[in-house]
């Protein structure tokens, strides 16, 4: 997997768009940051929180972005006709994706939110961020191996827009929610990080409100691998003309 | 020659309602240099696609070195180039090639500046992919294919924007390739003349179907100029050829047909010396075409 993986971080650093990417990519920091420290006294995780995940959703479209690219230039073939491994394709995607935007974006937010704010609290809400994060990243990879092509991150984006519209209606902290997050079909996005964020940024963080976040990733971690792993072993959106997908 | 490295068995493949490859069998044998050959649409690429694992057959049966079982590490000994070179536009040659080597994990970086040397696209230097013309981008597509030094190369039209000179080159590379190491190399093109001096072996495909697998000696005796003769006694007849008529360059078919390649003026001569040795004449004469014709007439085309 170690050569697919140098592979990968080399047709990175050698596109033409990477410092756009980078760019592109510190918006979102910036903003997190920005609320974060919008009280310079009192830096609150809670108002970073109610944008943490359309934050991580931008993140997340940079690699999806990245990833989508290997697919419509073909270079993606050349993993398929080497005969790759299905679960070594979508492991070492896994681990260049979380680290390079881990180390780019999450770490740097993460201490500035230590340095500013070490209690308790800011510790479990910055394990929330990553569990949210993570999820975030593994949905875009998960779409983008599984329909090949880089529009996997306007899925993200509309799933990201979606989940807050409901949150903010079904969570409104003056208690007049619009929508009861009780109901069966709402009660799905109870589950969903922005319904998270949004509780966390309504003052109910806590271990529980943690633990979920980590049961909801590791079951969208599970479909989304199934997606991606199927996708690639049935050859799903297999196309007869140039410029068509794997 | 010897043992079949790729094995193609009664291959269908289907999309929805459409079938772009019908019952299609191909046996390349180890060392050889075998053409694929149809025309536009025929389903070559599709049948390279499936050898390359970018897609899964219907029905029918692949092997690998006569093996079914494998095929994902066999494809590791066999480099392909399907359809256009999969190149990266925002990378240079060197770039591409390295990307490539770190998909495949060949360790020898020096390996690059061979096939680069190969191709005669060493110069090129930091100019990215993206400025290259299409003959370029088609050198380096090769150039890709060799860089891991496979046994066996698959290759889909790969002169296809090449200039005359350009593929001379790229045939003389593969000529090089296939005497020197021993690679053996499936070609496809929807041009029977331009694989006419590379190849060694022949499979011309139409409408996703078969339609003949012949030797180049096969496809050159059906192009050379010659005489078709068949009488009742094949035997005598050929002694008269020879002994009458001091004929040696002839061949007997299994169907009692003679063919026969020279004095290929001297038609009515042969027929009044086979008649009178007593032999009755069922069929005499005059065939041969040129290997566009020959193409043309199994594929179904015209000169129109």
């Amino acid at each position: 997997m170690s050569n697919y993986i140098k592979a990968e971080l080399y047709r990175i650093t050698r596109g033409r768009s990477v410092l756009a990417y980078i760019l592109f990519g510190f918006m979102p920091l910036t903003l997190v940051f920005g609320t974060f420290m919008s009280d310079p006294l009192h830096p609150s995780y809670k108002v970073a929180a109610g944008s943490f995940p359309i934050m991580a959703c931008m993140m997340a479209m940079c690699a999806g972005a990245l990833l989508g690219k290997h697919y419509t230039n073909r270079t993606a073939h050349y993993e398929i006709m080497d005969g790759a491994n299905v679960h070594k394709l979508i492991w070492y995607r896994i681990i260049v994706y979380t680290s390079l935007l881990t180390v780019m974006y999450f770490i740097p937010l993460s201490l500035i939110m230590l340095i500013y704010s070490h209690n308790l609290k800011t510790i479990m809400a910055i394990a929330l961020f990553y569990i949210v994060f993570l999820r975030m990243t593994m949905f875009v990879i998960g779409i983008s191996m599984t329909i090949k092509t880089g529009e996997g991150i306007v899925l993200a984006y509309v799933r990201i827009i979606l989940e807050n519209i409901v949150s903010m209606l079904g969570l409104a902290s003056n208690e007049d929610a619009v929508i009861s997050m009780s109901d069966t079909v709402v009660a799905i996005f109870g589950w969903f990080p922005a319904t998270e964020c949004t509780l966390a940024a309504n003052g109910y963080l806590s271990g529980g409100l943690v633990v979920k976040a980590l049961i909801g990733f590791i079951i969208e971690f599970a479909i989304m691998y199934a997606l991606a792993y199927t996708s690639h072993k049935r050859k799903w959106y297999v196309r007869t003309t140039i410029g068509g997908h794997v | 020659m010897g043992n079949s490295v790729i094995t193609m068995t009664n291959i269908t493949k289907r999309f929805k309602k459409a079938e772009v490859v019908k019952n299609f069998s191909l046996d390349v044998k180890n060392g050889s240099i075998t053409g694929l050959i149809g025309p536009n649409g025929a389903g070559k690429t599709t049948i390279m696609k499936i050898l390359a694992g970018l897609m899964f057959q219907t029905s029918g049966e692949l092997s690998f070195y006569g093996s079914r079982d494998d095929l994902d590490l066999n494809r590791r000994r066999m480099s392909f180039m399907i359809e256009a070179p999969i190149v990266d536009y925002n990378m240079t040659a060197y770039e591409n090639l390295n990307y490539v080597r770190y998909v495949r994990g060949y360790p020898d970086k020096k390996r690059i500046d061979e096939v680069l040397d190969i191709v005669d696209l060493k110069d090129t230097g930091r100019k990215k992919a993206l400025k290259f013309s299409l003959g370029m981008r088609q050198r380096l597509g090769i150039a890709m294919a060799l860089l891991t030094k496979p046994e066996v190369l698959v290759l889909d039209e790969p002169v296809n924007g090449l200039d005359p000179e350009g593929i001379v080159e790229v045939r003389h590379i593969l000529q090089k390739l296939s005497e020197d190491q021993g690679v053996t190399i499936l070609i496809s093109s929807h041009l029977l003349s331009e694989l006419s001096e590379l190849c060694t072996d022949f499979s011309i495909i139409n409408k996703g179907q078969l339609v003949e697998n012949l030797s180049l000696e096969e496809l050159h005796n059906r192009c050379r100029s010659h005489i078709v003769l068949r009488t009742n006694n094949t035997e005598k007849t050929a002694a008269v050829l020879e002994d009458k008529l001091s004929i040696g360059s002839y061949k007997v078919l299994q169907s009692g047909d003679i063919e026969i390649y020279e004095q290929l003026d001297a038609v009515e001569r042969i027929s009044k010396t086979v008649t009178d040795s007593g032999c009755i004449i069922t069929k005499l004469y005059e065939s041969g075409q040129s290997l566009e014709d020959y193409y043309l007439e199994k594929v179904g085309g015209s000169h129109e």
